[in-house]
């Protein structure tokens, strides 16, 4: 679920307190001249936002980068900044594609409130001194915490398009998704089950994972959160192939799918696996595996289709 | 019991302990099925070996193990080399750098995504960035080699390197697949290390061991004081520079290897001196010999106590934290 949280009213709160002693002639009027120029900055400073609809939206999360392009041409117009993790190829789906003008922003900065948002959409993984920092300077803020299913999918794209006043543009992509996701499940009884497990830079994805979502909804059974293990978590190599699985999933970067998964099949232990001698090495690309937006129903697409050809009688 | 008897009963431990962690672990997998592997790679006829069975014992186990004790052992006669040059009981082989400089390389080697190009990138640029630091090191304390300046130089070397990876990462905090990958290097680990790994690192690692060998004498020399030892005919200038080329070995090889595994070269020569005495004939041979037991039963436990992979780099901390509190309150209640 999502959480909108408005603006710490100890922003608009002023605190007047009489001066225990008097200053020096000079020093009250240092002290006068700083406090004018201060509230010469304070007129200056944007004033929290009184409407709900956002018109300057800032993404620090890759998730949002891609649900507010994805959003369509009006939503984007209304993006201000983005997360520097939207253009790097290994994380997002749309590297390139919010145009030169938005600039890319992480953490909390001045640059980021340079930008005037009036909406700063963050995930719970973001140090919470940025969210604190934000809300203090009297942004509003929308942090996804929940990326585990399909369902958190839709409840974030939801959230977002509420706070962003782009319901209709939501709906849209709601439809779009739902017809992809009802058409992997009509091709689950096609080719038969297969156990799985993903595997990179030593993590495995337990249950309460993307990945354990996108399996299932590939008609893969994830082998490690059959195992009880609960999120991403190192394995041992060892134990990887004491356990055997029918199907390896990882990435492909920085080679060519196919490559890839050459590669893997050949690294000592792995080759005496099921996986690796029965072509069940499937390499996709990582911003999908990686995914938490709609790249989750692009992978699952592309591991339905590898299972399907690799089980279902010719 | 003499040193001898000593010696050769730890000798028996390892020997134990390396059957042990061929025997457990994932799998299933028993003293039979091991032997079977064995006698198979000897050249015996043995059909009935499942693909299972032979790629965890002969592919990840056996390398691992003895990755482990040859590792161990570097750190464990590190540690009395280290200790037995600056004559200090809390010298550990960190404190000149050699590893945080190894460290780095192997950082900035992540940083560029280098590793992707092979898994022998990562052990290379450790290697590299270990023997650039001893490079360094020694053109910092010049041709007069003192060991005042030579430990100074290191903690100084050893700051610097740290605080460049810390930078590195804060640089690229955003990459989070990166923070982990350093972050795991740093903790020390045998994970996914091979054969190809065990070729890499031995030849340094057994030059180092016959270094440190050879140079058994001069560092019982050298217990007597700098000035006696300069008495007695040695030259200080090359039993540092000899020294410090053995611990670079010693210590750049097994960080390049498997990250930074750290208190086994402070603990263990310790331990060793209770078994043998300060003489560094039996010192360093038991400190060996203790080193790859220790590290060699660590790596076993953190493997087999649990499905998830423990870094054994924290465990040694772990166990050698209270070991060393052990022996300090063991030598305050000896000299109050």
């Amino acid at each position: 679920m999502a959480m909108i949280t408005a603006p710490s009213q100890r922003v608009v709160r002023r605190h007047h307190r009489r001066e225990p002693h008097r200053a020096p002639g000079s020093t009250r009027a240092l002290l006068i001249a700083l406090l004018i120029a201060l509230a010469a900055l304070a007129c200056r400073a944007p004033a929290a936002p009184q409407a709900q609809t956002s018109a300057r939206i800032a993404s620090q999360t890759v998730l949002a980068d891609e649900l507010l392009w994805q959003l369509g041409p009006a939503v984007r117009a209304r993006v201000v900044a983005v997360s520097p993790l939207a253009d790097d190829p290994r994380y997002s789906t749309v590297v390139d594609q919010w145009p030169a003008d938005r600039p890319r922003i992480a953490g909390a900065s001045e640059a980021l409130l340079a930008r005037s948002p009036d909406l700063v959409v963050l995930a719970s993984f973001n140090a919470p001194e940025t969210r604190a920092f934000i809300e203090a300077h009297g942004v509003r803020t929308l942090t996804f915490d929940r990326f585990a299913s399909f369902d958190d999918l839709r409840g974030n794209l939801r959230a977002l398009a509420r706070a962003a006043d782009a319901d209709a543009e939501a709906g849209v992509l709601l439809q779009q998704w739902d017809a992809r996701l009802a058409s992997l499940a009509a091709d689950h009884s096609r080719g038969r089950p297969m156990l799985a497990i993903s595997w990179g830079d030593g993590l495995v994805a337990g249950a309460d994972t993307s990945f354990d979502a996108i399996a299932r909804q590939a008609g893969l059974r994830n082998l490690a959160a059959e195992r009880g293990l609960v999120g991403h978590v190192p394995l041992g190599l060892e134990q990887l192939v004491a356990w055997d699985p029918e199907v390896i999933v990882l990435t492909c970067e920085p080679l060519p799918c196919p490559e890839a998964e050459r590669e893997f099949a050949q690294r000592s232990g792995i080759r005496a696996t099921q996986a690796a001698r029965r072509a069940g090495i499937f390499a996709i690309p990582a911003p999908e595996l990686s995914s938490i937006g709609a790249g989750m129903i692009s992978a699952a697409e592309r591991l339905q289709a590898r299972r399907i050809a690799l089980t279902e009688p010719p | 019991m003499n040193r001898g008897a000593r010696l050769l009963l730890a000798v028996l431990a390892a020997l134990i302990a390396l059957l042990c962690a061929l025997t457990i672990g994932p799998g299933e997998l028993h003293l039979a099925d091991v032997a079977d592997v064995l006698a198979h790679h000897l050249g015996a006829d043995r059909p009935g070996i499942t693909p299972t069975a032979h790629a965890i014992i002969w592919d990840l186990r056996l390398p691992r193990a003895l990755l482990a004790v040859l590792l161990g052992a570097a750190l464990g006669v590190a540690g009395a080399l280290t200790q037995g040059v600056f004559r200090n009981p809390l010298a550990d082989p960190g404190i000149l750098g050699i590893s945080a400089g190894a460290a780095l390389a192997a950082v900035l080697g992540f940083t560029l995504g280098l590793e992707a190009l092979g898994p022998w990138i990562t052990p290379t640029l450790a290697a590299l960035g270990a023997v650039v630091m001893l490079l360094v090191l020694l053109l910092l304390v010049g041709a007069r080699l003192e060991i005042a300046t030579l430990l100074l130089a290191g903690v100084a070397i050893a700051a610097i390197t740290s605080a460049i990876t810390t930078l590195i990462l804060a640089i690229y905090s955003e990459r989070w697949d990166l923070g982990l990958r350093v972050m795991r290097w740093l903790m020390g680990s045998f994970e996914g290390r091979t054969w190809q790994h065990l070729w890499i690192a031995t030849p340094p690692v057994l030059a180092g061991l016959a270094l440190a060998h050879w140079l058994r004498r001069d560092l019982d020399a050298l217990h007597l004081g700098a000035d006696t030892a300069r008495s007695l005919g040695l030259d200080l200038r090359r039993f540092y520079g000899l020294a410090l080329l053995a611990i670079g070995l010693l210590i750049g090889a097994s960080t390049a290897i498997a990250g930074v595994i750290g208190f086994i070269g402070l603990i263990v020569p310790h331990l060793a001196r209770l078994l043998v005495g300060p003489g560094h004939r039996w010192l360093l041979p038991i400190s060996g010999l203790l080193g790859a037991l220790l590290l060699l039963l660590i790596d076993t436990f953190t493997r087999t106590v649990t499905a998830v992979a423990l870094p054994p780099g924290v465990l040694t901390s772990l166990v050698g934290g209270p070991c060393f509190l052990w022996v300090l309150w063991r030598h305050q209640r000896r000299h109050p």
